[in-house]
């Protein structure tokens, strides 16, 4: 191959990787090769944008293969209308998701009054002197108030799985989210404090 | 550590998909899922295995593998984990396979024979693109029913078939071409 062809074939390779990308919308920003100029001059590439063109035209006319209707019942009678678990599949012994549900509720009734006592919403407006911290123990004691949060969140997790909507219909849900909204808050009027 | 993508707009700082609360999805947001995607699914598992029985078993199989984690996946994310999840059990099956099946179930006789699932928009083009790309390879097949007709994004894509993106970029180029060939040695292409 002479030299120009040569050039004219690694012209090409490069204007074939900038269609591609063109066809994907998403042009490289620089190249050495400028696609409006060398489709204009060469037939082959030309060809070969018109071919591709054609190629998407015909997989975007391909129809939709739809699922089935009766494997969907079949989905929908596995899954949602047969409750949260599956027949005989993760499914908790009934004991343990009364257990964890008893968990939950005491751990609610127990954190619910602490979580919104005036002690810790409104410890600002106490009228005794605030004893002084140092930064080092306040940054110490922030990491491991940090930890507990996650590990009990992780727990809260557990007895989620394990309790869920079967017990309490649901209810318990909401309770342990807003359980989460006011420790969100809590942090929040803490931090607030600390400055 | 990925961020969650707070779907219920909680914003936390929990690891994405994290099963807490305010991410778990529930049985309404598990129908929204499910509808929105399970022909999508479907499609994309029949052209791959080209057997619409296989594609039907895999498309339910991924959807109650959906309801099972609907605790670590969270809606947003839900498109993405259940192509994943089709992409893995039809790579698996074929596996066991361990020969490229292409029985008369397949997609492209539902096109031929313009049933329900083929209809009657399937132009003259469009059965000899759908010929040419049930002859392509699986990896063919995937990255061309994920892009061109699924219209996902190299990134998606490169989730969903475990690829890093510059691997899939240049299957996808090399996919393309393929078809593109084959069609201009069936005459179809000039
Ligand atoms: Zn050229």
């Amino acid at each position: 191959m002479s030299e120009l062809g040569d050039e004219l074939w690694r012209d090409c390779a490069k204007a074939r990787a900038l269609i591609q990308e063109h066809l994907d919308s998403n042009p490289r920003e620089s190249s050495d090769v400028s696609l409006p100029t060398h489709l204009e001059e060469c037939d082959a590439c030309h060809e070969y944008l018109e071919g591709q063109l054609a190629v998407r035209a015909g997989l975007r006319g391909l129809p939709l293969i739809a699922f089935p209707e009766d494997a969907i019942e079949e989905v929908w009678s596995e899954t949602i209308s047969a409750g949260r678990f599956r027949r005989g599949e993760g499914r908790p012994a009934a004991g343990r998701r009364w257990l964890a549900a008893a968990a939950v509720l005491a751990a609610a009734m127990v954190g619910w009054p602490w979580f919104t006592s005036d002690t810790i919403r409104h410890s600002a407006e106490r009228t005794e002197p605030v004893q002084t911290v140092d930064a080092t123990r306040l940054a110490r004691a922030a990491t491991e108030v940090r930890l507990v949060v996650d590990l009990t969140n992780d727990a809260l997790d557990r007895v989620e799985r394990a309790a869920f909507d079967e017990p309490l219909m649901g209810r318990l849900a909401e309770t342990l989210r807003q359980l989460r909204v006011h420790r969100g808050e809590n942090e929040t009027e803490e931090s607030e404090e600390a400055i | 550590m990925f961020a969650c993508d707070g779907a219920r707009g909680f914003g936390c700082n929990f690891p994405r998909g994290c099963s807490f609360l305010g991410c778990v999805m529930n049985g309404d947001d598990f129908r929204r899922v499910v509808l929105r995607h399970k022909d999508r699914v479907h499609t994309y598992a029949a052209w791959v295995m080209r057997d619409v029985e296989e594609a039907r078993d895999v498309t339910q199989q991924s959807l109650l593998r959906l309801w099972e984690h609907r605790g670590t996946v969270s809606e947003a994310a839900a498109a993405t984990w259940l192509r994943r999840t089709a992409h893995r059990l039809c790579v698996d099956r074929l596996r066991r396979q361990n020969v490229a099946r292409n029985n008369g179930d397949g997609p492209l006789a539902l096109l031929s024979a313009g049933g329900e699932a083929g209809g009657s928009e399937a132009t003259e083009l469009c059965r000899s693109v759908a010929a040419a790309l049930a002859a392509l390879p699986e990896r063919d097949r995937a990255v061309i029913v994920l892009r061109e007709m699924d219209g996902l994004s190299y990134e998606q894509m490169s989730e969903i078939m475990e690829m890093p993106l510059g691997t899939l970029k240049a299957a996808l180029h090399r996919a393309r071409e393929r078809l593109r060939r084959a069609l201009t040695g069936a005459g179809v292409l000039g």
